[in-house]
């Protein structure tokens, strides 16, 4: 009797200590970007952004699948039917972490005006350009008047550079607050060896639900290859990024786990509206019909880490429309032909693709040349470093150029930036792209309040710039992550971000 | 003497003068606008147009240089343009990584490095010494990179003894940071190590030849005497020529070992600087690099002095 009763006490031990989350875990991941700042006004970069959202915390904000807009600061809002007037409630007892300026006090609606009137004027790249002014009605009230009418405002709201910061803290550190950053997040930084690593703890009076972690610490391995074997070897739990051909030796280790998840981004061959042979119709047709895209996909990615695209709105979003597939063209080299023949190309065509060092890009700009080779096209691929490839591709010097897109999925974020004839002159629209029908579609679906429509809006416009042949959808990278089995609640972001913790996440390790 | 040290640093005031202006050229040379690169593809327009009047890009160049040349004799070397920081605190922040792995690498090559050329040389055209000709001519081909990444899949990941990637830190001792150091200065100290056993090597047999060597052998010195007293003393002068170029050779080559080890240091930084278009941190950094390596320079050329008297009086003369 008395073994059955230790063995049952045991057994219960047992089942407590391995059973769920617990408050001490450290988790360590690598990633292979490093933060610039952790200034939310002053940053520019993914990584940035990234770990800030540890420390910051904005009105509202995307769950880790980024589908929904969560409350988050504030915890209702409603918009004037115009689409002008937001007016947000903030949650009551939320507090900025201690601070040598401020000891922790309660956040208001003066905190909002002063973060974003902040954001507006240092910002060296401004995300709230469209707030013309933000009042504080009362303590905990915060109207915020736009100076046209914008519907994906709230996703602007969701950046990090809309984070609500504490205004003594700023001014009292000076230049040097992105280096003791204070905000009202889950965590705070403790130590930051540039280049190196980032340590972040537990923030122990926040507002609130407590944070399983106790300890992150981010390490910043440049080469993605070594940090695959960072991943392997135990030294990060989770990393930010598994080139493709690194998948089946990670696969292959038994304690971490690949997992991948369709990402917000679209890469595709954009071609030139303004000079040159692509300004004729017939000639950017016979690049569609010749070109197998099937089987650079197959080429690029024989391990799953990306698939085909067909329109410049992906999956990811919430607006993505599957029937966009029915507009492709199939691969037809004959048919290419004989339409560069009708264009008076019969004896040949010689063009110019431009990419940037991405192996991806330059693969496919590669197979590209030897299958338009087949068809008559002498294609010659340039690759170019990042800045002059920028600079030669939003000139308008470029006939092609392979063009990457990732932000929002909100579609405005994609259809706005590279086919509103406006962006003609920066990168996302490097060709000079202007179809007046697609500007006054873009132009409805940011002025129109119901989400339904603003969808009908954009998949209107998609529809009209997949028919105008310019634009070659290629293929959405999958986001890949490798994450070692101790990890928990832990779910990939199609935005690339690790989320530690956010709407609807709490992750959690099992201890060493 | 002091003549000498004294003609000597007024000569770096030129020398520096045309390191920044070249650099600043070469820098207004490189395709494509900093406001563009810096702020992204999302940036728009008016972003972009102050960005660049911020910076006074919308200057004439050499009103541009002029102020810069200002700002730098007042000890500013300005706020680099993605980290938002002070260049000069940046700069320092990173510099004693890259100082520790090169000169832990430098360390490493002239620990085997002079030994085996001296035993080499000792040995000459003996299976001892091809041996380790051809070892040191691996050495020198080896690409740091490659080496590097194998290194790491040997020790880190396959044997589990030496960390892969980082500094390590101090708080957990210094046993932990040397740990992390070993493998990348030992990928970094390869090449040097190759080298310097070379020109131990050549520089040995060269003295060996001498009279003054046979001499010392007719006159029935012991053999070791004669190698370290006599012959590896004249030999020295071009040995320490080589080693003081090599710390410049480790000083770039350490770009290369900090990325694929991930060490926080100069080499990285500046690479970084450069494809972001970060052109005050570049030029602050090349400016605290020529500083750093003129000053090497002079104090190779002092142990020059202190290790061979005929040199010290060559100075003293003129």
């Amino acid at each position: 009797m008395r073994k059955f009763i230790l063995l049952l006490i045991v057994t219960l031990l047992a089942a407590v200590s391995l059973g769920g989350p617990n408050y001490n875990g450290e988790i360590v991941v690598g990633t292979d970007q490093n933060p610039t700042t952790m200034d939310p006004a002053l940053y520019q970069d993914l990584a940035s952004a990234q770990v800030m959202r540890n420390v910051f915390e904005t009105l509202v904000a995307y769950d880790a699948e980024v589908k929904e807009i969560r409350p988050l600061l504030a915890e209702s809002w409603e918009v004037s039917e115009d689409l002008k007037v937001w007016t947000f409630r903030l949650r009551k007892g939320v507090h900025f972490q201690k601070g040598k300026f401020q000891d922790g006090r309660e956040v208001t609606a003066e905190d909002v005006k002063y973060s974003f009137e902040r954001e507006i004027k240092i910002s060296p790249m401004v995300r709230l350009y469209m707030v013309d002014k933000v009042e504080v009605v009362d303590k905990y009230t915060v109207r915020i008047t736009l100076k046209y009418p914008f519907a994906p405002f709230l996703t602007v709201l969701t950046d990090i550079g809309a984070a609500v910061v504490p205004k003594e803290e700023v001014e009292g550190w000076g230049d040097e607050f992105t280096l003791h950053p204070v905000g009202t997040g889950p965590f705070k930084m403790v130590e930051w060896v540039k280049d190196d690593h980032m340590t972040f703890i537990r923030n122990e009076d926040y507002w609130g639900e407590k944070p399983y972690l106790k300890k992150i610490t981010y390490k910043f391995i440049p080469n993605k290859s070594v940090l695959a074997v960072a991943l392997m070897s135990g030294e990060v739990d989770i990393a930010s990024d598994i080139l493709d051909q690194d998948i089946p030796k990670v696969k292959a280790t038994p304690n971490v786990d690949v997992v991948m998840v369709p990402g917000v981004n679209v890469y595709a061959v954009y071609m030139n509206s303004m000079r040159g042979p692509t300004t004729n119709k017939k000639v950017r047709e016979a690049i569609f019909y010749g070109v197998d895209l099937d089987q650079i996909i197959k080429v690029l990615f024989p391990n799953g880490s990306g698939v085909r695209a067909y329109g410049p709105i992906p999956p990811g979003s919430w607006a993505y429309n599957p029937d966009i597939k029915k507009l492709a063209l199939p691969y037809d080299p004959e048919k290419a032909k004989e339409l560069l023949k009708e264009a008076g190309y019969e004896n040949g065509l010689k063009l110019t693709i431009y990419t940037p060092e991405d192996p991806n890009r330059r693969k496919a700009a590669i197979i590209m040349q030897s299958m338009l080779k087949k068809i008559g096209i002498d294609l010659k691929v340039q690759s170019l470093e990042w800045g002059s490839f920028v600079a030669v591709t939003s000139k308008g010097e470029a006939d092609m150029y392979t063009i990457g897109w990732t932000w929002y999925p909100d579609p405005e974020y994609f259809i706005f930036y590279m086919f509103h004839s406006s962006r003609k002159g920066t990168y996302g629209n490097g060709g000079g792209y202007n179809n007046p029908k697609v500007d006054e579609l873009i132009a409805k679906g940011e002025s129109t309040a119901d989400q339904q429509e603003r969808i009908k809006y954009y998949q209107e416009a998609e529809k009209l710039i997949m028919q105008d042949r310019v634009y070659m959808p290629l293929y959405h990278k999958m986001v890949v992550m490798g994450v070692n089995k101790r990890v928990k609640g832990f779910t990939v972001s199609p935005d690339m971000m690790i989320r530690l913790y956010a709407p609807g996440t709490n992750v959690w390790v099992e201890e060493k | 003497m002091r003549k000498y040290l004294v003609k000597r640093l007024l000569q770096v005031i030129p020398t520096l003068f045309f390191v920044l202006l070249i650099t600043f050229l070469l820098l207004k040379l490189i395709p494509g606008d900093p406001a563009m690169v810096i702020l992204g593809p999302e940036a728009r327009a008016e972003d972009i147009a102050r960005f660049r009047q911020q910076l006074g890009l919308d200057k004439p160049v050499l009103v541009q240089f002029l102020l810069y040349l200002k700002r730098v004799l007042t000890g500013d070397l300005g706020k680099s343009l993605i980290y938002k920081q002070d260049v000069l605190s940046l700069i320092l922040e990173r510099f004693p990584t890259t100082f520790v792995l090169s000169v832990s690498a430098l360390f490493i090559a002239v620990l085997v490095g002079i030994p085996a050329g001296i035993l080499s040389a000792v040995k000459h055209n003996s299976f001892t010494d091809l041996l380790i000709t051809v070892l040191a001519l691996i050495g020198i081909s080896i690409p740091i990179f490659w080496f590097g990444m194998v290194l790491i899949i040997v020790f880190s990941l396959k044997l589990g003894w030496l960390p892969a990637v980082g500094l390590g830190s101090l708080d957990k001792g210094i046993w932990d940071v040397v740990k992390h150091l070993i493998l990348p200065s030992f990928a970094l100290g390869i090449l040097s190590m190759g080298t310097i056993t070379r020109f131990t090597r050549s520089s040995m047999l060269e003295v060996l030849r001498q009279d003054y060597v046979r001499t010392a052998y007719a006159k029935g010195l012991r053999k070791r005497l004669i190698i370290y007293r006599h012959a590896l003393r004249n030999a020295l002068v071009p040995i320490i020529t080589v080693i003081g170029l090599q710390l410049g050779n480790l000083l770039a080559g350490a770009v290369l070992t900090e990325t694929v080890f991930a060490l926080p240091g100069l080499g990285k930084l500046m690479v970084d600087a450069i494809m972001r278009r970060d052109f005050m941190l570049v030029q602050g950094e090349v400016l605290f690099v020529a500083v750093t390596y003129i000053f090497i320079n002079l104090l190779v050329d002092v142990v020059y002095a202190v290790v061979n008297p005929k040199i010290r009086q060559s100075y003293e003369r003129g």
